[in-house]
């Protein structure tokens, strides 16, 4: 009995370790990414652990002299169901308002699903390139849908304990000198 | 048997109770483990959050890079200095400074100094109780590196992104904020001092004004953690330069507008620029001194 009891506790005391491997650490998704040369990459890129059924805001600064290349990644878990909104505070113009994906996902559609690019005969992760006029700037407003088990709760029960998915989600920037300009 | 029973019990609320507080700390990084991860209840309404992202100082000096400023190693911070800190503040923010004097001499391949400013990073970082950064990997790349200038600025941009990766994993966002606020102050610091003579319209004190933008970030980053008395204490250090910046005024751009020659980018941020006058940039350099020597005097 002593020595069923002191497995028992063994194996209980083992598996908080395991839910701690389980948490998320969304940083190191960065590390995942390398850039495209002529672009480097650039330390505004974040990911952070996002929930279903939240929005999230970044706020950084485009400096002019560079041009920006802006891509964005997300946890499976959303099922790309996430929308994703930029505004260029200079001029409060919304210059990206898109959903993560859409039926046909063609090139400048959507955000998160791949694209098949004729030119380089591949499928391409797409991404939105910004040339900053003047510094200005980008508030990336990124809504990630309520899930469908969060729908459920709420409909069968207001005061049921809300269900909500966690995964990360990455924007991922990189920039290069701007050169590539003319009349 | 009911003994055991009542153990079991416990044991069980414990994990569960251990659980739920681990949400969001570090952890493992396979992709596998958050596709089917749900968090069911127990999870505070927050509907919206909001991250203010500042520029390492190796994504200020890369402008310097591109210019034509010099290399002036009695502006920094001597790394003898370390022993003046002694509190958690001081340590924090003066490791955002000698982040970004590492920085500044690595982008001026200085390799000794380079060393120099690394190993005074690496002490303090084990004081602030984040030596866990520099592993074995990092270490050997910086074993590794002779007077190559693109290996040396990675390295240490790669070390400065690490911290912040880091900070971030572990939940020690206050940290984080002094560390970011450091490298910025001591940023600003070198570039003003790196400016002999104000000249309107160039690029240096162009960058100067678009800092504007970035001490509004900065100051609503410190405002999210301003709970802490550190904190607090640095915003109210930071006032004087936040009324100095407030003070700046956007101008329409009159020369011709140029357009990149590829139609996929997208031109942002209009034609009106952050207008930096002498007078103002004579303030801003004698502000930014005022707080950059309180850090490092730690007065």
């Amino acid at each position: 009995m002593k020595t069923l009891k002191f497995k028992i506790i063994l194996l209980l005391l083992f598996i908080p370790l395991n839910i701690f491997a389980q948490s998320l650490d969304c940083s190191s998704r960065l590390k995942m990414r390398q850039p495209t040369p002529p672009y480097k990459f650039n330390d505004l890129s974040k990911s952070a652990q996002c929930l279903t059924g939240k929005t999230y805001e970044f706020v950084l600064t485009l400096t002019k002299g560079k041009e920006y290349r802006m891509s964005f990644f997300a946890s499976p878990v959303f099922n790309n169901d996430i929308q994703f909104r930029i505004i260029d505070l200079n001029t409060n113009q919304k210059v990206l308002d898109l959903p993560g994906e859409t039926e046909a996902s063609s090139k400048g559609e959507c955000v998160l699903k791949s694209y098949f690019d004729d030119k380089q005969n591949k499928l391409v992760h797409p991404f939105f390139t910004f040339y900053p006029e003047s510094s200005t700037q980008f508030k990336i407003i990124i809504k990630v849908a309520s899930s469908e088990n969060a729908n459920d709760a709420e409909s069968s029960n207001f005061n049921a304990p809300e269900t909500r998915k966690k995964g990360c989600v990455t924007v991922y920037i990189q920039d290069r000198k701007a050169e590539d300009t003319g009349f | 048997m009911n003994s055991l029973f009542k153990i079991i019990k416990t044991l069980v609320f414990v994990v569960i109770s251990v659980s739920i507080v681990s949400c969001g700390q570090g952890g493992n990084d396979s992709e596998d483990i958050f596709d089917d991860s749900t968090d069911q209840g127990f999870i505070k309404q927050v509907e919206s959050q909001t991250y203010y992202l500042i520029p390492s100082p190796e994504g200020l000096f890369s402008f310097i890079r591109d210019g034509d400023l010099k290399y002036v190693k009695d502006i920094l911070n001597p790394t003898a200095n370390m022993d003046k800190y002694i509190d958690t503040r001081s340590k924090e923010l003066n490791f955002g400074i000698y982040s970004a004097d590492l920085a500044y001499v690595s982008s001026f391949n200085k390799y000794q100094e380079s060393v120099d400013y690394l190993n005074t990073v690496r002490t303090l970082s084990d004081e602030i109780g984040i030596s866990a950064v520099f592993d074995e990997n990092l270490i050997g790349r910086i074993d590794n590196i002779i007077d190559d200038q693109d290996s040396l600025l990675k390295v240490t941009s790669d070390s400065y992104f690490s911290i912040v990766r880091y900070l971030e994993s572990t939940n020690r966002s206050k940290s984080l904020a002094l560390i970011v606020t450091g490298g910025w102050i001591e940023s600003i610091y070198v570039v003003t001092n790196l400016i002999d003579t104000y000249q309107k319209g160039s690029d240096v004190v162009q960058l100067l004004a678009d800092q504007k933008l970035v001490v509004d970030n900065l100051m609503s980053y410190l405002d999210q953690n301003k709970s802490d008395d550190n904190i607090q204490r640095t915003i109210n250090d930071l006032k004087n330069l936040q009324k100095i910046y407030d003070s700046l005024v956007k101008k329409e751009t009159e020369t011709e507008k140029l357009k990149p020659k590829n139609p996929d980018v997208i031109v942002v941020g209009g034609s009106s620029k952050i207008v930096l006058t002498k007078e103002q940039f004579d303030a801003l350099k004698t502000e930014i001194a005022k707080i950059r020597n309180k850090i490092t005097k730690n007065n």
